[in-house]
């Protein structure tokens, strides 16, 4: 026995050898690795960031690392691919170390680092590089706290409608914009044995919360959610009852997935490949399907196309739901703040290297928030991806956005909506009864102060 | 005596339903993932759960072994869990020894103090212990989770030797005194050869948590050169979406040295936790 344990050891230690020796990246895919020890006068700065797929790494390591070390001879950035991103990076800062540039999923998150002193204040940095000229203002905006900076959004992204235009072109449909066109256009799925919208939550139950907020901006509209969180008005007004009871009436009808069994169970692969092969027709999601949709169309002979979310209520301005994907700050305990600040400028202040990234890694990542026309993409961009950032860019420079729960509610209350809604679905809980607790919940948050800042809308007082 | 053999394979008809179920139960979602591992992206969203109709996709062997960095990773693995048997058997054996045999003052309270010590879960110390860590210079380092995989594990194992040491009749080791062997001695020369199954069963299961383990690796470890197997998973997802044709291929390829391991000494394996009056 003893005999075979060794052989099974030195077997191991033996392939261990054996593998070391293989190759286990591309020349392309690796990063400059760190020169050991540092030049004299060359500074580190460290940033942890999520993990992105093999050609995003390769984009990201060339199109920004590369281009930032040869234009900085004395900085060398790092960025490391972390898994378990935040709680990781939450441990680290919280045991006095962690990255120099710290990311977080949202403003949300910023505001326990900025209470416990774990990030700088940026008013001085944004000063010196003018980042109130090169970045949209609310990008400014939420990133304040107690009326300082502290973080700048890396992403931002929108909900849209998504749609298998090939299909849509089979059958003479062009994409709704309005209600009544929604619900004739969805009816006429059914019937013809297609599920209207390709939803579904087994992998991702968050994604619940996308449906009511788009429910909220448009059919109750954005100005009235602007009020609600700003609490002129409460999440129990009318309208916002009637935007949930909406939303159970089209679950109840089966189009969402092909009815609530479907939409428990499947997951998103499953739901893009759905939309992919024609088995659905369309699919309300954000901007980071501009990731997917290539990969789950490829090789089915389809088409995919996007089109904006279509107006629920007459009265209703349609607008673009705006979200944080990611913030990056300071690391207080950094010893480079200064060398760090310099690598937060590099995102922001070039469109065309900033367009060149965001094109690279084909959106949903990196889709950093100033002004980009058709001229800042490279050429060989998809014009459908052009369009949808030139469209949101202009948009958004106006102020003109609605709001997505994971950016502007605070996390108690994002968590009710997101368990709540399958309440109202199931039958257990009315509309009325949702809203008002979420209203409840809201008010308690935002006495404690736990709502993220909420930019002043234009034209609003 | 053929009816009566047909009457005794007709009476085990239904063990045997039983059984062939079973096994489908278990192995039908390794065969999903067999064969999800060589489809594309987009074919796991169209057929997640059929086998491969678009071709079968080897490369997402190659392409997961080079974007999930196995090479490394598969080394680390095999060092930190490695180091792990070693150090785990040595610490936890001694400490057996001295709580089974050493008539210790406060044996028993050290013996709840380490009960108490495996219920508590990680996540309480792990922010003061990467202080500490970052101090030391542990952070980014194979030994920093080598350390504490040591300290986390130990306990178990200790507690499983011990429970085979107090079944060796203490004669062995007053002959082995009075011949005039020291405490070593009667350690490493009369109890572990006794015990030696049990030192095998624990260092097996010590060798696949540390082998499996993700918490402490992702925290402690960051650079690529460091990471351990558990971590490679990671490369094939982004914050929005997983790429499951490797995801696939990557667990087949992080499961094959575990299993293999397993059925190369699971009869030890099994029979060393039930002798040791332990169960998992």
């Amino acid at each position: 026995m003893k005999k075979r344990l060794i052989l099974t050891l030195a077997a191991l230690l033996a392939l261990s050898l054996l593998l070391s020796a293989c190759p286990s990246a591309t020349p392309a895919e690796e990063a400059e690795p760190t020169p050991t020890p540092l030049p004299e006068g060359v500074v580190k700065v460290t940033w942890w960031t999520e993990p992105l797929l093999g050609t995003n790494r390769e984009a990201l390591l060339r199109d920004f690392v590369d281009t930032f070390n040869a234009a900085h001879p004395d900085i060398f950035l790092e960025v490391l691919f972390q898994p378990d991103l935040d709680r990781v990076t939450r441990t680290a800062i919280q045991g006095g170390a962690g990255p120099d540039i710290v990311q977080s999923p949202g403003p949300a998150f910023v505001i326990d680092y900025v209470e416990a002193d774990h990030v700088l204040p940026l008013d001085d940095y944004a000063a010196k590089y003018g980042w109130n000229k090169e970045i949209f203002s609310w990008a400014l905006d939420v990133g304040k706290v107690d009326g300082h900076l502290y973080s700048l959004p890396l992403t931002y992204e929108t909900m849209v409608l998504w749609y298998n235009k090939t299909l849509f072109d089979q059958h003479g449909w062009t994409p709704p914009t309005n209600r009544a066109e929604l619900e004739a256009l969805a009816e006429e799925c059914q019937d013809q044995g297609i599920i209207p919208f390709a939803h579904a939550n087994a992998s991702w139950k968050a994604a619940n919360e996308w449906y009511v907020g788009m429910f909220y901006s448009n059919y109750a509209g954005a100005d009235k959610v602007y009020q609600a969180l700003t609490q002129q008005i409460h999440w129990d007004d009318p309208l916002f009852v009637e935007a949930v009871a909406l939303l159970k009436d089209y679950m109840d009808r089966g189009w969402f997935g092909g009815g609530r069994d479907n939409y428990y169970s499947l997951t998103l692969t499953d739901h893009w490949g759905a939309l992919g092969d024609g088995t659905a027709a369309m699919k309300m999601e954000g901007t980071w399907g501009f990731m997917h949709a290539p990969i789950y169309f490829e090789g089915t002979g389809n088409e995919w196309e996007w089109a904006p979310l279509p107006k629920l209520r007459d009265e209703v301005t349609p607008v673009y739901d705006l979200g944080i994907g990611s913030t990056v700050s300071i690391n207080a305990a950094s010893p480079h703040p200064d060398a760090a600040a310099e690598v937060l400028d590099w995102l922001y202040s070039d469109p065309k290297r900033a367009a060149q990234l965001i094109s690279d890694i084909g959106g949903g990542e990196y889709v950093v928030p100033i002004p980009l026309t058709e001229e800042d993409f490279p050429p060989e961009v998809d014009p459908r991806f052009i369009r949808a950032l030139t469209t949101f860019s202009a948009k958004f420079a106006e102020g003109d956005y609605g709001y997505t729960t994971w950016t502007f509610w605070p996390a108690r209350t994002e968590q009710y909506i997101i368990s709540g809604i399958e309440e109202v679905w199931n039958g257990s809980l009315t509309p009325e009864a949702y809203c008002q607790e979420q209203q409840r919940l809201f008010a308690a948050d935002l006495a404690a102060g736990k709502v993220p800042p909420i930019p002043v809308r234009q034209g609003s007082e | 005596m053929i009816r009566r053999r047909s009457r005794r394979v007709r009476s085990l008809a239904p063990n045997y339903v039983i059984l062939i179920l079973l096994v489908v139960f278990s192995l039908g979602p390794l065969l999903v993932l067999l064969s999800n591992s060589l489809k594309s992206p987009g074919e796991v969203g169209r057929n997640p759960l059929g086998l491969p109709r678009e071709g079968l996709a080897w490369r997402n062997y190659v392409e997961a072994w080079r974007q999930g960095d196995y090479a490394v990773t598969i080394r680390n693995s095999l060092i930190v869990s490695l180091s792990t048997i070693v150090g785990v058997c040595l610490i936890s054996g001694l400490a057996a020894f001295a709580l089974a045999k050493l008539n210790l003052p406060g044996a028993d309270a050290l013996t709840m103090y380490f009960l108490v010590g495996t219920s508590l879960p990680a996540q309480l110390f792990l922010v003061p212990l990467y202080f500490i860590w970052a101090r030391l210079h542990l952070v980014d380092n194979l030994l920093g989770v080598i350390i504490i995989y040591w300290a986390v594990y130990s306990p178990f194992a200790a507690f499983l030797l011990r429970s085979y040491m107090v079944s060796i009749p203490s004669d062995f080791e007053d002959a082995a005194r009075v011949d005039g062997a020291s405490e070593w001695q009667v350690f490493s020369r009369i109890i572990v050869p006794l015990t030696w199954p049990g030192f095998l069963t624990a260092g097996l299961v010590v060798g696949l948590w540390a082998w499996n383990e993700f918490l402490f690796a992702v925290t402690f470890l960051h650079r690529p050169e460091v990471m351990t197997v558990t971590t490679s998973y990671y490369n094939f997802a982004g914050r929005y979406g997983r790429d499951w044709g490797l995801t696939s291929a990557a667990a087949i390829i992080m499961i094959f040295p575990v299993v293999a391991l397993f059925l190369a000494l699971q009869r030890r394996f099994i029979e060393g936790l039930t002798e040791g009056g332990l169960k998992t």
